[in-house]
């Protein structure tokens, strides 16, 4: 199995290779070769869903997953009042 | 060093910001792709994810805090840190700008490096040049509260429609800030005018997500709606003669 192999092993590998890259939209199966990837997974990959390959990734490393989340609220407000301390906070109804 | 990871991952990071994930003693970072984590624990065996200081009903400025002071304590004891973010480091990201100022008021020199941003795979993906009309960018719900005036002359970008009204994240849809966003907007632009929906591709092997709607249909959208929304600019403005002699080129 190349290093590691797995389904986020494999994202991981594309990003690097543009190789392998190459081999994947050429053809996938030949690309999936080595991966120890599951039909499910190889379907993911081959729709390109950023939701789905998303979801597959916290599926495979739950561990992680709350990281995921803190990252997720932390940036969605990044509002003026905690980028500037001397902004008045807004009503609590806000 | 503070350094961004880019959207995409891996492929956009810098070769200078790899540098120095390589070769810090420390690695700290807070990312939104599990994949990324993995990857920066590849690079750098001393990687760890600065998410745990985040707890549900936190005060986010106190979450912000303990990132800064856990970073600040590895500068403190002599060693070199990387703290890394998604994306761009100093573009919406707040504990990136604060741990930079801080380290530098006590003596420690310390930098911020670019990164590739949402807004920078926009230019790419949709074919816009900000020099065109002009460019504003907003945080969607700051420019509600604060009724900032957006020019309709100028291409527009809101970010964090995802979360219009909203300080906290959670998967309830935001058909009422969408709304009032909608109704917002349709006082500078006409209903046919198309914006677009839009969220960078993560992975090499993913399409950017781009979805056209006209601003008439924006309040009746329904789920929740991907992240920024681009609005094209309306046709510019003649040029000001007066201005135009003044400047010398009449």
């Amino acid at each position: 199995m190349a290093d590691g192999g797995g389904f986020t092993g494999f994202l991981i590998a594309i990003a690097h290779s543009r190789d392998l890259l190459e081999r994947f939209h050429a053809n996938p199966e030949r690309a999936f070769q080595g991966w120890n990837l599951d039909p499910r997974q190889q379907e993911i990959l081959k729709r390109g869903n950023m939701e789905e390959i998303q979801a597959e990734v916290r599926r495979e490393h739950p561990d992680a997953i709350a990281a995921w989340w803190v990252m997720i609220e932390t940036w969605v407000m990044t509002p003026d009042w905690v980028m500037n301390p001397d902004e008045p906070e807004p009503p609590e109804s806000y | 060093v503070v350094v961004g990871t880019g959207i995409q991952l891996i492929g956009q990071v810098t070769p200078a910001a790899q540098f120095e994930l390589e070769g810090a003693d420390e690695v700290l970072f807070l990312t939104s792709d599990v994949a990324e984590a993995v990857w920066l624990r590849q690079v750098n065996p001393n990687a760890r994810s600065l998410g745990r200081h985040y707890e549900r009903g936190k005060h986010r400025r106190e979450i912000y805090d303990a990132m800064v002071e856990e970073i600040l304590a590895s500068v403190r004891r002599g060693k070199r840190v990387c703290a890394v973010f998604y994306g761009h480091p100093g573009v919406y990201v707040t504990p990136s700008h604060e741990v930079v100022r801080r380290a530098r008021a006590e003596g420690f020199a310390a930098r911020m490096l670019p990164g590739v941003s949402a807004e920078d795979c926009l230019f790419a993906d949709l074919g816009v040049n900000p020099g065109t009309s002009g460019w504003q960018s907003y945080e969607a719900t700051s420019l509600l509260l604060r009724r900032q005036r957006p020019d309709p002359t100028a291409a527009l970008l809101l970010w964090q429609v995802d979360a219009v009204g909203k300080v906290t994240y959670d998967d309830e849809p935001v058909s009422e800030g969408l709304r009032v966003l909608a109704d917002y907007l349709l006082e500078l632009y006409p209903p046919e005018h198309r914006a677009v929906f839009y969220t960078a591709a993560l992975h090499p092997i993913a399409e950017p997500l781009i979805e056209p709607i006209a601003l008439g249909e924006l309040a009746a959208r329904e789920g929740r709606p991907p992240g920024t929304l681009y609005v094209p600019p309306l046709p510019a403005r003649r040029v000001d003669e007066k201005m135009a002699q003044k400047l010398g080129l009449r």
